[in-house]
Formats: C-alpha cells, sequence, structure tokens
C-alpha cells in the first residue's frame, strides 16, 4: 500500500493534479448540493434537482480517482516550465483586467489592450506589429460589430 | 420538399456565403492548429445577422474548405493542418519530395469533392427517416440513446477511455449548471440570475477551442517556428478523369467508411482516414508504391474523412447527437438560427434543411474552383507567424462570446472555459467529449427523470419498450466488443511472438 503511493506520488504529474482537483470539486460540489440545490416538493421524490447532480459528481470522484490510480503504473507528464506558465498567467491576467473595465473604457480598448498583451508575451518586439497590429484588428473587428453586424458592443 | 428546397437556393447570398466559407477554410485549415472547430467557432457571430439558409452554407463551407486546406501543409510541408490529414502527409509528402506536389494536391482536391457528394447523397437518404424514426421515441429511448451515444464516445473515440468518460462527466456537470430542465430549480448558479441561464454552449466552445489554442502558444513560445519554411516546388501537373475513375473502387470504399464511421459519435475523422489508408493499400495490387507517393494513398484518406461531414450530420440532425467537435459547433449555429437539430426538424423546416444538404452538394463546384485557384496561395498562410496570428483570435474569440447574447457574463465563460481548456488539453485530456458531454447533458437528464417519474421509479419502463432494450442491448454489445479487442490483439501477439 505505501509502495504503491510512494509510487503515485513519483508518478504524479500535470494529469494526476487535474484529476485530484476534478475530484476535490466534485467532493465540494456534494457537500454543497444541498445548499446549491434548493428543493421544494410536497412529496418525496427521488427524481428531484438533486438527482442527476449527486449521480454525476459522485461518478466523477470515482472516474477522477480511478485515473489517479491508473497513472500508478506510467509516468505523468511534467507540469512543464515556471515561464510558460507565467506567460499563460500574465495573458490571462490582462484579459481579467480587460474584462473587469470593460464597461468602462469600452471593447476597442479593452480588446485592443488583450491582443496587444498576447502579442508581446508571444515574444512580438516590432511595435507596429504589438500596438499597431493588435490596434488596427480590434477597430476593425469592433466597426464591422457595430456597423456591420448590428452588435451593441460596451 | 427537394425543389423548394432548390428554389431556396437561389439566392446570390447562398453563392456568396458558399464561397467565403470555402475560402475562408482552405486558408484557416493551411494553419496548422487551427482546424475547422475553431473556424467555424469563431465565425459564428458573422451569421447572426444571415437568414438561416446562407448562414448554416457559410459555415458548412468552412468546414468543407478546412477539410481540404488542412492537406495542403500536409502534402506540401508534412504538417498536417488538422490531424485527419496526418494520413494523407504519408503519401502525399512523398509525392511532393519528387516533385509531384500540385498532382498530389488535385488528386487529394478530388477525392474531398467525391467523398462529400457521396457522403451529402447518404445524408439526404438517411436522415429524415431516422429523423422520423425517433418521432416514436419517448423518454425511456430518449434516455437509451444518450446513454449509448455517450458510451460510444468513451469506448471507440480513442485515447485513454478513462479520460475520456471523466470528461464526458464534466461535460455533463457542466450542462447541470442553471435552472433545473423539469423543476426550475436553480443549480450551482451561486445566486447569480446571469448563471440561470446555464453555461451557453458558443461562449463555451469558443473558449474551449480558441483561447485554450491562444494559451497553448503562449506556453509553448519556445517551440514556434522560427526558420522560414522550405516549400517543395510545384511543378504544373494535370489529374485527368480517368486517373480519378481508376480508382473509383477506392474512393468508393473510403467514402463508406467515412460516412458510416462518421455517423457514430465522437470518433471524428483521423480514424477513418486511416482506416480507409490501410484498406486502399490492403486491396492494391502495388501495396509497395504506398508509402512512397502513390495517388491512391492520398485519395483514401482524403475521400474518408471529407466523407465524415455528411455522416457527422446524420445523427446531429436528426437525433441531436453531434457525431464529433465540429458537428457540436455546427449544432451550436444551428440552434443559434432557430433550427433545433432533432426528430422535429425535418417536419419543422424541411425546406431550409433540405436547401442546405443541397447547397453541401453544389459546393463542392466551388471547391474544386477555389482550391485549384488557393493552394498556391494558401501554402504561403504556413508562413504566418504565431504572435501575429493569435493575437487576431483573441480579439475574434472576445467578440464571439460577447456576440451570442450580448453579454459580458459569457465573455468570463468564455475566459474560464479556455483556462480550463488550456489545462485539460496540456494534460493530455480530450476536448470532444466534453463538449459532447455538455451538449447532451440537459437531454439525457430530462429524458431519465421524465422515464422515471412517469413510471414512478420503475426500471421497467426501459424493459418494457423494444427500442429502449434494443439501444441498451447495442450498448451492452459495444461494451463486450470494447472489452473483447484489447484481449484479441494480446492474443493475436502472443501467436505472433511464439510463432517467431
Amino acid at each position: 500500500m505505501s509502495g504503491n503511493l510512494s509510487k503515485l506520488w513519483a508518478n504524479s504529474g500535470l494529469q494526476s493534479l487535474v484529476c485530484l482537483m476534478l475530484a476535490v470539486f466534485a467532493g465540494l460540489g456534494l457537500w454543497t448540493l444541498d445548499t446549491q440545490v434548493q428543493v421544494f416538493s410536497f412529496g418525496d421524490s427521488l427524481f428531484d434537482a438533486r438527482f442527476f447532480p449527486r449521480i454525476v459528481l459522485g461518478l466523477i470522484i470515482v472516474t477522477a480517482i480511478l485515473c489517479c490510480v491508473a497513472r500508478i503504473k506510467k509516468a505523468d507528464d511534467p507540469v512543464g516550465p515556471l515561464t510558460g506558465w507565467i506567460r499563460v498567467l500574465l495573458v490571462v491576467g490582462t484579459l481579467i483586467w480587460a474584462l473587469w473595465f470593460m464597461p468602462s473604457v469600452g471593447f476597442l480598448i479593452s480588446s485592443f489592450i488583450a491582443a496587444s498583451a498576447t502579442a508581446l508575451v508571444l515574444g512580438e518586439r516590432n511595435i507596429l506589429l504589438y500596438i499597431g497590429l493588435p490596434f488596427l484588428v480590434a477597430t476593425l473587428v469592433t466597426l464591422g460589430a457595430q456597423y456591420g453586424l448590428n452588435i451593441p458592443l460596451p | 420538399m427537394l425543389l423548394d428546397a432548390f428554389n431556396a437556393l437561389m439566392d446570390i447570398w447562398v453563392l456568396v456565403a458558399a464561397v467565403s466559407g470555402i475560402v475562408t477554410g482552405i486558408i484557416i485549415g493551411a494553419i496548422p492548429g487551427l482546424g475547422p472547430t475553431m473556424a467555424i467557432a469563431l465565425l459564428i457571430p458573422v451569421t447572426f445577422t444571415m437568414s438561416p439558409i446562407p448562414a448554416i452554407t457559410l459555415l458548412l463551407g468552412v468546414y468543407q474548405g478546412a477539410i481540404f486546406g488542412g492537406s495542403i501543409s500536409a502534402i506540401l510541408l508534412n504538417v498536417p493542418g488538422t490531424p485527419s490529414s496526418a494520413a494523407t502527409a504519408i503519401d502525399g509528402y512523398a509525392m511532393a519530395r519528387k516533385g509531384e506536389g500540385g498532382r498530389a494536391l488535385r488528386v487529394a482536391l478530388y477525392a474531398s469533392v467525391a467523398g462529400n457528394i457521396f457522403s451529402c447523397l447518404v445524408l439526404i437518404v438517411l436522415a429524415e427517416p431516422l429523423a422520423s424514426f425517433a418521432l416514436n421515441f419517448g423518454p425511456a429511448e430518449m434516455a437509451a440513446l444518450m446513454l449509448f451515444a455517450l458510451l460510444v464516445i468513451v469506448l471507440f473515440g480513442g485515447g485513454v477511455r478513462l479520460d475520456a468518460a471523466l470528461m464526458v462527466l464534466l461535460g455533463v456537470f457542466a450542462s447541470i449548471i442553471g435552472l433545473d430542465p423539469i423543476e426550475g430549480t436553480p443549480r450551482f448558479t451561486f445566486n447569480s440570475f446571469a448563471m440561470e441561464n446555464g453555461l451557453q454552449l458558443i461562449p463555451v466552445l469558443v473558449g474551449l477551442f480558441a483561447m485554450s489554442e491562444v494559451f497553448l502558444k503562449l506556453f509553448q513560445k519556445q517551440s514556434s517556428i522560427k526558420e522560414p519554411v522550405d516549400l517543395p516546388k510545384i511543378v504544373p501537373s494535370k489529374v485527368r478523369f480517368v486517373d480519378m475513375w481508376r480508382m473509383r473502387a477506392t474512393l468508393l470504399w473510403s467514402s463508406l467508411i467515412g460516412t458510416f464511421v462518421g455517423i457514430l459519435p465522437g470518433i471524428g475523422s483521423t480514424v477513418p482516414a486511416f482506416m480507409s489508408y490501410g484498406l486502399a493499400r490492403a486491396r492494391s495490387k502495388q501495396a509497395h508504391k504506398f508509402g512512397q507517393g502513390a495517388d491512391e494513398g492520398v485519395a483514401a484518406p482524403e475521400a474518408a474523412n471529407n466523407a465524415v461531414t455528411g455522416g457527422a450530420l446524420i445523427p446531429t440532425l436528426a437525433l441531436g447527437i453531434p457525431g464529433d467537435a465540429v458537428t457540436a459547433v455546427i449544432l451550436g449555429a444551428f440552434m443559434l438560427q432557430g433550427l433545433a437539430p432533432g426528430p422535429f426538424l425535418f417536419r419543422d423546416y424541411g425546406v431550409e434543411v433540405y436547401a442546405i444538404f443541397e447547397a453541401l452538394i453544389l459546393s463542392s463546384i466551388p471547391t474544386i474552383i477555389f482550391g485549384l485557384l488557393l493552394f498556391k496561395v494558401a501554402v504561403h498562410v504556413i508562413r504566418i507567424q504565431p504572435r501575429h496570428l493569435f493575437p487576431t483570435i483573441t480579439v475574434l474569440a472576445l467578440l464571439g462570446a460577447f456576440s451570442v447574447n450580448n453579454s459580458l457574463v459569457d465573455v468570463w465563460v468564455m475566459l474560464g472555459a479556455g483556462f480550463v481548456g488550456f489545462l485539460l488539453r496540456r494534460a493530455d485530456f480530450p476536448l470532444p467529449p466534453l463538449l459532447i458531454g455538455l451538449i447532451l447533458g440537459t437531454p439525457l437528464e430530462q429524458s431519465v427523470r421524465q422515464a422515471m417519474l412517469t413510471s414512478n421509479g420503475s426500471l421497467d419502463i426501459f424493459w418494457n419498450s423494444g427500442i429502449a432494450l434494443a439501444l441498451l442491448g447495442l450498448t451492452a454489445i459495444s461494451i463486450l466488443i470494447s472489452l473483447c479487442i484489447p484481449l484479441l490483439r494480446k492474443q493475436r501477439q502472443q501467436k505472433g511472438s511464439s510463432n517467431v
């Protein structure tokens, strides 16, 4: 048992981490099911609004644990270089910022900042291509959406 | 009906939509990593103001074009633009190295068109009878059908079955968020009014297939292609009708494989492409030429992976069960146009649906014309650097998610789905089962609960219905087959090693 556990620990990587996260989230979902899904039924019914989520969350926990156990036999992919994660998180952070301020600064500015950050983080160092090109694309898309497709962008 | 549908096609906008879709599809398909799924997901907002026939024709044109576009980089650079063109690269690239790249591309184009026409004819013949048959389905039959579809994805979708099962379950759970389909109770909405609509399909798939690709590219920045791509010279060449006629049996078999494997949910176009390549080599009298640049080695996988288009649309339109990730996106586009796929589609919107089928067949003509005109242009698209392309995808993803309901909540959902999709792809989990689980989750729950409520919790409702019983039997047989195949393979390997 302890041998299997140490083998699992040694082989664990991103896949095991994701499986574990899914199992934990599904566990939390099951734990909070009664507060998240309030049922107001007059009779006792097994097949109420909690019936299906209960089965699905239970199955997710079982399958995620089985996925983790299956990793005992073979090594997982490594989590990957920290710089890669930082690059992704930088753009995710910029996108969150852009979305947060989109109602006040508008779609054009927000999408331009998001696109410009993506270009910069991807390694573009030519100012024309990390400022000019994203601005041109954002402007064309915004104008096309507002006047061509009648989409009321913020 | 067919004549009415043909009349509905007599609109300049249908032609414009078909041509724009095919041209866009060929160009996007030629770029490795940008498959038809992402292309269609990003183009959906463009179709909002269009009427259903040109809108769906445009998206199906992108699908057709992108599958052929994928073979351009596969043949000329040995870099498949889409996973299904990996089989085409085997002989296509060998031909390109011998200076026959132009011939390989022409064979691929004509075979693609042949596969597409065949599968569309099967689609026209099979879809409506299947939909009419499905009108007899009650909740028990629908539940058994959904269960069968989800199990087929897990068992035969390729890859690790446990991973696929986990993804299907995750997709089904995502479909639970929002209002309960029977009682209207909010579930996992965290008291947010906006979340009561649930996770909308289009923002989720834009996130899963477009935004996650941006994050993946950011993560792999160091490994992006920096050196200039060497393209083999394309010598002018001709492929005559007689050359294609000689391959008629290969084209027919490959189209059959593509169409019928396409009908099975979740398998996609890569498996039939390799299956038909293997069959063409086994049937050929010149099997030794395969791998060294045989025409049939290019024609077989191309006919098969294009035939998947029509095949995958059969369960999508007749039953509302998508055959693969691309048809799941197309299903979303149908729903946005007010044409809800399922048994009632043909009864309520017969003219529109048949017009779309006919447009799919007729768009073979512009596919040939623009395919021949564009492959020399499309190869240059491969040179576009990710740092120039992916910022544009980010802007389009933001617009695509917002435009569905003009809601910023959907953009947040898209961003979340993008990050989750990135994590899952990095961890080698397949995304199509998740998407199909998301689509089938609500109807599965609805039919299971309706069946159990009407039978007062008795499972007899499943045993008393012949159709449900047959579907459950099919499910059991599928499980048995999937268990037996590895055992048989092991036995064969053991026999082989003992003979040696």
